[in-house]
Parts: structure tokens; sequence; C-alpha cells
């Protein structure tokens, strides 16, 4: 059981994550490749939302602090998932401070973005999303539940290990990502919704 | 498929959160990523420095006594 007496949600690949890292930090150079491969995805993905097309670059400065900080990493696998996240948020949020000094365009224009047209069809909307919808469908949320909702969904971390990357207690994170979801899905159903017919 | 699994589309109904994350993570998760070159890098640049020379980064402490990131600054 997890803090807030959330149970404790094993990831897939925990347990080869956590073998990984460890050979990892014994110096095994394949072992910190299987990690990342299993984490990247996802921390790449929470990046998207919060940075945009800025993703890669900040992934990449996470990695370097991972690398450097690697052999003072206490955990296992899941652990591995928040602590990676936690320092890819730091390093995200240090470059949107740099941005709000020197603005410039966003990085997701919506205007720009492939937004279904009056065509589209239930199955459409309900069997994929692009990547560039699912971006403007979560950049759309409080950025509260926009973050929760990342961090469960997409890095896949359980209650308790967003709530410490975030900060908060785990029954706010918890709520924040429900109220998340269910907008996301309301604004789906709505989407997939035919248009009306003209009189 | 099993029943059990929920990291992959089910079917079910648009309006149904846990299809709605499925879709989510699907749609943003990155199969292969580029940039594994470039972690490598770091990673074997990390082993040919001292542990005592390098920095800590933000946060680390912090999760370390798991207190959370804390929150924005």
């Amino acid at each position: 059981m997890g803090q807030g007496g959330e149970p404790r949600r094993a990831h897939a690949y925990d347990g080869e994550l956590g073998a990984a890292v460890a050979r990892a930090q014994d110096g095994d150079e394949a072992a910190f490749a299987v990690a990342y491969r299993i984490v990247q995805p996802g921390l790449l993905g929470y990046l998207r939302g919060i940075v945009g097309d800025d993703a890669e670059d900040v992934a990449s400065d996470a990695w370097l602090e991972i690398a450097r900080d690697l052999g003072r990493f206490r955990g296992d696998g899941a652990g591995f998932r928040g602590w990676t996240a936690t320092i890819a948020r730091h390093r995200a949020l240090d470059h949107l401070r740099r941005l709000r000094v020197r603005p410039r365009p966003a990085a997701l224009e919506p205007d720009a973005l492939e937004l279904p047209g009056p065509h589209s069809t239930h199955d459409q909307a309900e069997e994929a999303l692009s990547t560039e919808r699912a971006l403007a469908l979560v950049r759309a949320l409080p950025p509260d539940q926009a973050e929760a909702v990342l961090l469960r969904v997409v890095v896949g971390l359980d209650g308790p290990a967003a709530a410490r990357v975030l900060g908060k207690r785990p029954g706010a994170v918890r709520t924040a990502a429900h109220r998340g979801l269910r907008q996301l899905a309301r604004r789906l159903a709505a989407d997939a919704q035919p248009p009306e017919e003209p009189e | 498929m099993t029943p059990t699994d929920d990291s992959a589309p089910r079917p079910s109904t648009a309006a149904d959160p846990a299809h709605v994350a499925a879709l989510l993570a699907a749609a943003l998760r990155t199969p292969h990523p580029t940039g594994e070159h470039h972690a490598l890098q770091a990673f074997r640049a990390a082993r040919a420095t001292p542990e005592a020379d390098r920095a800590l980064p933000r946060g680390w402490d912090d999760w370390r006594r798991g207190e959370g990131a804390g929150g924005e600054r």
C-alpha cells in the first residue's frame, strides 16, 4: 500500500527497469540503455505536454543530470520513474522560465493543429488520437490536471509517486487526474457527435 | 490482452475515462525516441568524472527525503 491509502500499481516493466538501473549503477552501459528505452517514451510524452516541441531538448538536459547522478539514486524501478520525472520537471520549469524572460511564439499553435473537421466520425475520434490532438486536449486542461494526467497516464506513475513529483498530496493529485480524464472524455464525446443537419 | 492490462486501448465508449487514458498513452508515448546516443554519451562522461565533482540536480534532496519536488518556484 502506498501513501494516501492507494495500492501501489506495479508498472509492466518496473522489475526489468529496477534491475537495469542497478547494473547501470555498477557501470553497465548496456543496462543504462535499457533503462533509457523503458523510461524515455513516457518521459518525452510528459515533457511534450509541458514544453511542446522543445521536449527533446529538455529531455536531453534531463538525461545529462540523470546520468551524472545515477550513482546517488536509491530505489526500485518505480522509484526511478519518479526520480527521473522529478528531474525532467525541474528542467522543464527552468525552460519555461527562460521562455518567459525571452518571449517567443507558443510551442503549440492551435491553428496549426490537425483538428478534426465536421466530417469526423465517431470511430475516428474513438479509436485513435494524433499526437497533436492529444497534446491540444491535454494543454487545454487546467495545469494541475494536465500534469496529473500526464504523470499518471503517460509516465505511468502511481498516485503517491506522482504526488511526490508535484510536491502535492496524493489525494489532490488523484482528484486532479480524475477530473482531467473526465473532462477529456467529455470533450472527445462531444467531438464524436455528428454535425447537426441544416433544416 | 488480459482484463488487467490497462496499458492498451480496450473496447469502450469515448466517454470512459479509462479508455481516454489508454488513447492518451498511445498518442503521447514515443515508442522509439531518438536521443539514446546522447544519453549514452552522458553516461560515459559521468563515469569518467569523479562523483565528488558532480553537482546534485535540483529536487534530488527533496526526492530523497520523500518530500516531493517542492512545487513550482
